[in-house]
């Protein structure tokens, strides 16, 4: 069975300690085919995971806004209907004057 | 007895309760000698036995020394195992191609992984360590399950929305076109974004800002007002109409920025979530890690019962507790543990 070399923790580690995340990030994608197959498995489905909990919260948002949205335009065009009554009485008012 | 008779006897059991109404359900499934039988399965049934505190029971299977109460144990973990396989199962079928395909198509990071070693090679990578992950850490599978049938079920509530939108855009004549021109901008990479801010701006201002409809209706008394409100009433659906025009987008430029713009303002790191700062990195080398590794095998080997690959298993588990942050959840969580626990293994020497 293959495991992580000390060469490749090093390089990583020396990244990690630069502090800069997205090296980082970088870092295992460039050199992933360099960690042995289960630790690519392992990786992989936290990139996976990452992007699959990105699009639940991503499609959630959007969910919310239309349904925020559509809420509004429909209060708005509710009182757009009870303006135009508004009218209608109005001017039923000014007619019988 | 035999131990194939003993399982068949427990099982008959259980069959039996379940007959005189026990209100446990039964997973059907393989018997426990089917599931010995298959080297895949057994190899899962042993990870099973052992991250539920059972590894004694697989010891033992081994070596034919089960006593009537540990067949009974046994038969009880058989069940939870096809739980965790059933779970998997319908993982899986939720997983097809298509949907890893478009999780991948919605990360740079991913497509770039998948040039790297084939898309079937991502496919296969994601899929193949379901079971491991199931046992292992249920908790993280639980989380992709869950995600993964969170975004079925807001991907079908959006489709019924979508409907309602493509409505409101057609009555107040509401295009795309500003979006697509931003898009085709080539002056201003961040047009696009910049379009799906100022919309959503507007948006924010006209929701935070509505007072209560029913009041300024009470008040506008003459004509005059009343032309004056309405006007303002279309302006504002105008207004929310632009930006909900974004959610009904095939271009995944405009799709992208309505999506950074809105998990901008609502996502933030669960305090579970390990930060990038929190992960830690070996204190010592591999040569470290051998040497702490040769005190500890000393002053174990000689304990009753003493195990090789037991003690390195426990080994790793306590180095991991005390270098590893303890902290379970998130990305850097997931990578700090698999790059640890191979390096670590793969120092015991």
């Amino acid at each position: 069975m293959d495991y992580v070399s000390d060469a490749l923790m090093k390089e990583f580690s020396e990244v990690v300690a630069r502090g800069n995340e997205e090296d980082a990030r970088k870092f295992l994608v460039n050199n992933l085919k360099q960690f042995p197959q289960d630790v690519q498995d392992k990786l992989i489905i936290a990139f996976f995971e990452e992007a699959l909990s990105k699009k639940a919260s991503g499609l959630h948002a959007v969910a919310d806004f239309q349904k925020e949205g559509l809420e509004a335009i429909n209060d708005l065009e509710h009182g757009k209907r009870q303006l135009e009554e508004k009218q209608k009485l109005l001017d039923l008012k000014e007619s019988i004057k | 007895m035999p131990i194939f008779e003993k399982f068949r006897k427990a099982e008959q059991e259980e069959k039996t309760k379940a007959a005189q109404g026990a209100e446990e359900k039964k997973i059907e499934g393989p018997t426990i000698k089917q599931i010995l039988a298959d080297k895949e399965q057994s190899r899962l049934f042993g990870l099973h036995l052992e991250k539920q505190g059972h590894r004694e029971l697989g010891e033992k299977i081994k070596a034919g020394q089960l006593s009537p109460e540990e067949v009974g144990e046994l038969s009880a973990e058989r069940q939870n195992f096809l739980a965790t396989m059933e779970s998997v199962k319908t993982m899986r079928e939720r997983l097809s191609s298509k949907n890893i395909e478009e999780i991948v198509a919605s990360s740079p990071e991913l497509k770039k992984i998948a040039d790297s070693v084939g898309a079937k090679g991502l496919r296969d990578a994601v899929s193949r360590d379901l079971e491991r992950l199931a046992i292992e850490d249920p908790e993280h599978f639980k989380n992709i399950s869950g995600a993964i049938e969170n975004i079925e079920l807001t991907e079908a509530s959006i489709k019924e929305e979508d409907k309602k939108v493509s409505e409101i855009c057609r009555k107040y004549k509401i295009g795309e076109s500003e979006y697509l021109e931003a898009v085709r901008d080539k002056n201003n990479p961040n047009a696009v974004y910049d379009l799906v801010k100022s919309r959503m701006g507007r948006f924010r201002k006209i929701f935070g800002s509505k007072v209560s409809i029913g009041m300024e209706i009470a008040g506008a008394n003459r004509s005059a007002d009343i032309r004056e409100l309405s006007s303002e009433y279309d302006s504002c659906i105008s207004g929310i109409g632009e930006a909900l025009r974004a959610t009904i987008t095939d271009n995944e430029n405009v799709w992208t920025a309505l999506v950074a713009d809105l998990r901008g303002e609502r996502v933030e790191r669960s305090e579970k979530e390990m930060s990038f700062s929190e992960l830690s990195t070996p204190p010592v080398d591999g040569k470290g890690i051998q040497t702490e590794w040769q005190t500890y095998r000393s002053a174990h080997e000689k304990d009753p019962g003493f195990s090789e690959d037991q003690a390195k298993e426990d080994f790793t588990s306590e180095y991991m507790d005390k270098n590893v942050t303890k902290k379970k959840k998130g990305f850097w969580s997931v990578v700090g543990k698999a790059l640890w626990e191979s390096f670590i293994q793969g120092n015991l020497k």
